[in-house]
């Protein structure tokens, strides 16, 4: 393969390893089916990747965002009412508003989480989003109840590094 | 008593209430009276804040995107380049056989890859060919210089015609589209593929005579993974068209594709 065909290709993994996960989130919260989802995720990052010059002054979270969400409700009103109302809105022109603004965010906040290794993830898994005690926690995690504290400690630590990295400061 | 060391490090679990309420109440007393500390469980509150954001499940999404999208993005790609080459191989043919601005190519040369590349202008296609795959739809005709005394004779079992590519793009959405055309029996062969068109789209073309005549030459849906090219013919002769007009159901044009004398 040329050198053209590999840069290529890097810049596709890359623009899948670094947004595929929050988009894909997205994108299923919003149609509720995993087969439009991944179709609508594959379509919106290969308009990055045929777009590069769109991105360049913008937000490429934000963007992305917001084409996913132009192809899901196009699809859905072209679903619902062809052919009279097949929409020619235009790829990413409307503007980011508030909806979109908390999307971007939580999915954000979704991917710092994940980032973190996976000992942080899995503490504050127990003892924030299953509603466990340090006592309990300790029990399912099969650590000391000190284990337990510190590790929390640590993994918010490390999550609010995780949150400015992507901007998102406590 | 517990130290001010011990009290950070159970600060944690303290903002997300994940203490006994023995324990919390110890710290609670001991943050009455430090400030430093105090200011850790604010910070620790505010970092607390953001997990109500999302849930268990949208952290298992983001961490295991679908990994078959990944690969038909690259197979997508693949064929984009393969797509690229097959142009190139026109494009190295055209270095050698445009005359008059007109490409002389073979019939058959999207089915068969390289089958145009002429062994002469095969020493000058390799750098061309890195740079059409990076674009793969760059205008590959526009800059062509005949060259009349290397030209190669077109293998017997194929059928040579002269047919040409435009291109037109919409930068403000974003849309491109290509036009190939060859003279056919009483009118012109059209070829049009499309890039960034919603799927969805009703896309129709429209031929736009030299005199203003419109000409509606079909239309077709744009689908999702649609490399598909669409085929259709107009019975105004190549000579006698100024320009290609992709437009939507409604009649709004999508790209305006203009004809190059």
């Amino acid at each position: 393969m040329s050198a053209a065909g590999t840069a290529d290709e890097e810049l596709v993994r890359t623009l899948f390893d670094e947004h595929a996960g929050p988009l894909y989130g997205y994108v299923l919260r919003l149609t509720g089916d995993s087969g439009r989802a991944e179709d609508v995720v594959q379509e919106t990052l290969l308009r990055a990747w045929r777009h590069p010059e769109a991105l360049s002054d913008r937000p490429i979270r934000a963007w992305l965002f917001t084409v996913a969400r132009n192809l899901v409700f196009d699809q859905h009103r072209a679903r619902k009412a062809r052919p009279q109302e097949i929409s020619d809105e235009a790829l990413a022109v409307i503007p980011a508003d508030d909806e979109l603004e908390r999307a971007v965010e939580s999915w954000s906040v979704a991917e710092a989480l994940a980032a973190l290794r996976p000992e942080h993830r899995e503490v504050l898994l127990e003892v924030y989003y299953r509603g466990r005690s340090v006592r309990e926690a300790s029990a399912t995690l099969g650590v000391p109840p000190g284990t337990v504290k510190s590790r929390t400690y640590y993994a918010l630590r490390a999550l609010k590094l995780a949150l400015e990295e992507r901007g998102l400061a406590p | 008593m517990m130290t001010c060391e011990e009290i950070r490090l159970a600060m944690g679990a303290h903002a997300l209430g994940a203490l006994d309420p023995d324990e919390a109440l110890e710290i609670d007393d001991h943050l009455a009276t430090c400030e430093a500390c105090g200011a850790e469980l604010v910070e620790f509150e505010g970092v607390a804040s953001f997990l109500g954001k999302v849930s268990e499940r949208d952290v298992e999404l983001v961490s295991s995107p679908p990994r078959q999208v990944l690969d038909r993005l690259l197979n997508d790609r693949a064929r984009r380049n393969r797509r690229g080459r097959v142009l190139m191989a026109v494009a190295a043919s055209a270095a050698v056989l445009v005359v008059g601005g007109t490409v002389w190519t073979t019939v058959n040369t999207t089915s068969h890859e390289g089958s145009a590349a002429a062994p002469a202008a095969a020493n000058s296609s390799q750098s061309s060919q890195e740079k059409a795959e990076a674009e793969p739809r760059a205008e590959l005709y526009s800059d062509s210089k005949p060259s009349a005394s290397t030209a190669p004779v077109p293998k017997p079992t194929e059928r040579a015609v002269a047919g040409r590519e435009f291109a037109g793009g919409n930068t403000t959405m974003g849309y491109r589209a290509t036009v190939t055309a060859f003279p056919g029996d009483g009118g012109t062969e059209l070829s049009v593929s499309v890039d960034g068109v919603p799927a969805g789209t009703t896309a129709r073309l429209v031929v736009v005579s030299r005199d203003g005549r419109r000409d509606p030459a079909g239309s077709w849906d744009v689908r999702y993974q649609d490399n598909a090219v669409f085929k259709s013919t107009t019975s105004l002769p190549m000579g006698d068209i100024a320009r290609f007009e992709l437009v939507d159901e409604k009649g709004k044009a999508l790209v305006r594709i203009p004809v190059r004398k």
